[in-house]
């Protein structure tokens, strides 16, 4: 069988000289020799033994020449350290941050709870005052441009086909201009309450039985469940609320020095219970899930393997820090009375 | 005394049961109702009317206890006795006891245990306080002349007669003669029933007395439990109301501001939500069709379990004779068992490759039988799609291509705790111009990186339907030792020139199963618990999501 130097070479993806594949074939019992050059091409004369009933095609010489030469031993710095060979399309990969949300949307949704999407864009008061928080000036990306705010609030005007949301633009726009500054939300919690604010309408299921003794059925809550999105640096961490509002999947713009923007994104997941009871069991349910679905155990306070939940001092013990090795990645509690005034739910 | 008591709690009952119908009276629907739920079942009615003015006597008490006790540490530092503050209000103190421990659980104040020991009288003390002791008992009942043993005995309780005899001989009252017993003095004092009578009075008395009667167990020792209060830190004149939760109610009435919450126990978990969960293997499955999407491959359509011979042994050069087409690896199909409609000119070339050779190869050698082609089977790897795709890619001007696919395959294979018939097969495959095996090399590094292997090597082996063929390794650092985790090759060229593909296109291609690396990274050592009957629901359940691919 003659078979050519190129052809070898070729397939194989290395550059070898005749010597080497004669003394390589020689190496594996297959007898070669280089062919009289009365060409310009380079063969090679290989004699099959008859106990090698396996070498049926000139691929078959290549083989015992690759072998010999060693599997391990064919690299191309090129091929391998680019994690792609020259001739296939490039190596693309998806942002870990992203996949590892969308995972746990899944899993959150698999529980009954409904994914909202909310705006970015709030007011500065929604952001800090209406959530009894104190501005100090160092998380807020404030927008400056009312007339650019404007729009963009008009472009990210987005029905939900899980919400029945219904935004009066008139309204809208009135209520914005009014507004003296409006700055990118630094939590997830000011979209999550308006959704409930819009909703507050929902219909409530009343029964009342009248008999010797009236007897008024206790009311079934109005379940409205959202959910959001949070990581940070230090991984996942999360900003559940009791009580009222929605949940949005989407990033947080906080203030950060060390950007050469001088902010940055990061992700949160939110998720609101709404009902005649707070249900704070019930959302701490849910950290549970969450937790679990990312193989995080529940540990004694201080043990710095997995989770656990301690107090916050925050309306009466009714808010709680979650601990995650060690670290506060999250914050969980019934939405204060004050919190649900301002953001006009009257009926939670 | 009894008159005057009953009266009291008559006078007590009717001005309760005044208060409530002045109440009801206020709210005329409720009233309505009340008046005819009396007239329609009277009895039970004025029951239940009656068991609520009870009830309200019990809390009325307690509530007493309770605003006396915050009302007085209004105006003073401290109550220094909680006993001697019982008996000033006129409360039972049993009462202020119990509304002291709850005042003290709520921080409104800090109690401080005071204890006294005193001791009461046992029953057997009682009796002799007030029959007197059976010595004095027994002396009393010896005439002057004295009197016969039979004789005294029938006189008395037996439990006296021994006692007494044996405290009288102690206190040489009685002679104990052979036939009579007489008195040895003309007076006695009963000073054992004057101690038990100043024990009950509440009297000191001295230790050596005490000791004495405590032996004969005529008295016991009872500890008597009282507190002396100051204002704790969350003192205040009336107590707030605890609640467990804030409700719609209590938020909308604004009540919630003058509300107390009870404390959350945050070493126990939230309440478990019900909902599904995606089974692992599953999971694993999608991030694999992630990373291959994001290596720029398409899915190859694997909907198809029941294949043809042809195309899953014969199209890829596989001879007909070759072991793995034996009955006892493949599962060979009686209904619907032969394959209907081929590419004829396609099997010829196929026939003529496998008989005599072409395309630079001298073929098998042997007879070829189209029968045994037409045999249909299921199918035995996702190859038998890949060979479709090829030999339609061959019939259009050619195009590079990557593909994938994961789907099940069959084996009539022994299950055992690594094995199973079907599985899950994972197969990823480039054509394009020019291809070498160094391209393979180079695009398994970084598929097997991306699912965290980043330590491999290949060694030789032998699959009729490529060459090279190479089996990966990945070295496990969990195990120490190098894993097989994979298969990998070069199609030949006995398969690809016969579809009509170019001769300058080279095909590579890799497969591994789905299970194996799910089995490693969930650290689960039998197939059977991650897939099939017997697969563990909870298992299933605490799962964590797979993230192969995300760093």
């Amino acid at each position: 069988m003659e078979v050519s130097l190129s052809y070898i070479n070729g397939l194989i993806g290395v550059s070898l000289e005749v010597e080497e594949v004669t003394k390589y074939l020689n190496r594996m019992q297959l007898h070669a020799k280089q062919c009289a050059s009365h060409n310009k091409q380079c063969n090679i004369v290989v004699s099959v033994p008859s106990s090698r009933s396996d070498v049926l095609h000139p691929c078959d010489v290549m083989e015992d020449v690759a072998i010999a030469y060693g599997f391990n031993a064919i690299k191309d710095k090129v091929v391998v350290d680019n994690k792609g060979s020259k001739r296939l399309a490039a190596s693309l990969t998806l942002l870990p941050l992203n996949e590892l949300s969308d995972l746990i949307r899944k899993e959150v949704a698999l529980i009954g709870f409904t994914e909202v999407l909310t705006f970015i864009l709030c007011s500065k008061k929604e952001n800090f005052a209406m959530l009894n928080r104190k501005d100090d000036k160092s998380k807020a990306v404030i927008i400056g441009n009312r007339l650019q705010t404007l729009s963009m609030h008009l472009i990210g005007v987005v029905m939900h086909p899980g919400c029945h949301l219904e935004i009066n633009l008139t309204k809208l726009t009135y209520h914005l201009f009014s507004l003296h500054q409006t700055a990118v939300r630094t939590s997830l919690m000011p979209g999550i309450l308006k959704i409930v604010a819009h909703n507050k309408d929902h219909p409530k299921p009343i029964k009342v039985i009248y008999g010797r003794w009236r007897n008024i059925t206790e009311i079934p809550p109005y379940k409205h469940f959202i959910v959001a999105y949070c990581a940070t640096l230090a991984g996942l961490s999360s900003q559940i609320a009791y009580g009222r509002g929605q949940k949005t999947s989407c990033d947080i713009a906080v203030l950060d020095e060390q950007r050469d923007v001088g902010a940055k994104n990061l992700r949160q997941l939110a998720a609101l219970y709404c009902g005649a009871n707070a249900g704070f069991e019930i959302i701490h349910g849910l950290v549970d899930r969450v937790m679990e679905k990312n193989g995080v155990p529940f540990v004694s306070p201080g043990d710095k393997s997995g989770y656990y939940i301690e107090r916050s001092d925050f309306l009466a013990g009714r808010q709680s820090r979650i601990i995650y090795k060690g670290k506060h990645i999250g914050t969980f509690g019934i939405v204060h009375p004050e919190v649900l005034n301002n953001f006009d739910i009257p009926d939670p | 005394m009894r008159d005057a008591e009953d009266e009291e709690k008559t006078n007590g009952v009717v001005e309760l049961l005044t208060k409530l119908l002045e109440r009801l009276a206020k709210k005329d629907l409720e009233a309505n109702l009340t008046a005819e739920a009396i007239m329609l079942e009277p009895p039970l009615s004025l029951n239940l009317l009656f068991l609520n003015a009870v009830s309200s006597t019990v809390l009325c008490g307690e509530a007493m206890a309770e605003e006396a006790i915050l009302g007085y540490l209004e105006k003073n530092d401290e109550i220094k006795d909680s006993g001697e503050f019982a008996a000033e209000c006129g409360i039972d103190h049993n009462e202020i006891v119990n509304v002291v421990k709850s005042l003290h659980g709520f921080r409104y104040v800090d109690a401080q245990d005071i204890k006294r020991e005193t001791w009461v009288l046992t029953d057997e003390g009682k009796t002799y306080a007030t029959v007197g002791s059976p010595e004095v008992q027994l002396f009393l009942a010896v005439p002057q002349e004295g009197i016969s043993k039979e004789e005294l005995q029938k006189k008395l309780d037996p439990s006296v007669f021994k006692i007494g005899c044996a405290q009288a001989a102690k206190n040489k009252w009685v002679d104990m003669g052979k036939q009579l017993m007489s008195r040895k003095v003309q007076h006695v004092d009963d000073k054992v029933k004057d101690l038990l009578l100043q024990i009950q009075q509440g009297l000191n008395i001295g230790s050596d007395e005490i000791k004495a009667l405590k032996v004969r167990k005529l008295i016991v020792p009872q500890t008597w439990k009282g507190y002396s209060l100051k204002r704790g830190p969350n003192y205040a004149p009336k107590r707030k109301k605890v609640v467990t939760d804030l409700t719609r109610d209590n938020f909308q009435s604004g009540e919630w501001k003058e509300l107390e919450f009870k404390e959350y126990n945050y070493s126990a978990k939230g309440q478990p939500l019900e909902g599904g969960s995606l089974h692992p293997l599953l999971k694993v499955r999608a991030q694999l069709k992630q990373i291959f999407l994001c290596m720029g491959f398409e899915e190859m359509p694997t909907n198809n379990f029941v294949e043809s011979s042809f195309w899953n042994f014969d199209a890829l050069f596989q001879p007909q004779q070759h072991p793995a087409r034996d009955s006892h690896d493949t599962f060979f199909l009686e209904t619907p068992s032969t394959t209907k409609i081929l590419p004829e000119d396609y099997v010829q070339r196929v026939r003529q490759v496998h008989e005599s050779g072409g395309y630079g190869s001298r073929g098998y050698a042997y007879d070829w039988k189209r029968e045994e082609a037409n045999k249909n089977l299921l199918r035995t790897h996702t190859t038998a799609v890949s060979s479709r795709m090829l030999y339609q890619l061959a019939q259009k001007p050619f195009a590079p291509k990557k593909y994938f696919s994961i789907d099940r395959v069959f084996r009539n294979e022994a299950v055992d705790r690594t094995h199973l018939a079907e599985f899950h097969q994972i197969e990823g495959l480039v054509c394009d111009l020019g291809l070498t095996l160094c391209d393979l090399i180079g695009v398994l590094h970084d598929f097997f990186s991306r699912l965290g292997m980043t330590k491999l090597k290949f060694k030789p082996a032998y699959n009729p339907y490529t060459e090279p063929s190479m089996e990966i390794f990945s070295y496990h650092e969990g195990f120490k030792k190098w894993v097989e985790v994979g298969n990998s090759g070069m199609f030949r060229p006995e398969m690809l020139q016969p579809m009509g593909l170019p001769e300058d296109v080279q095909v590579i291609a890799w497969g591994l199963s789905l299970e194996r690396p799910t089995m490693i990274l969930y650290g689960i050592d039998n197939i059977r618990d991650l897939f099939g009957h017997k697969v563990d629901l909870g298992l299933i359940k605490k799962n964590p999501i797979c993230r192969l691919g995300i760093d």
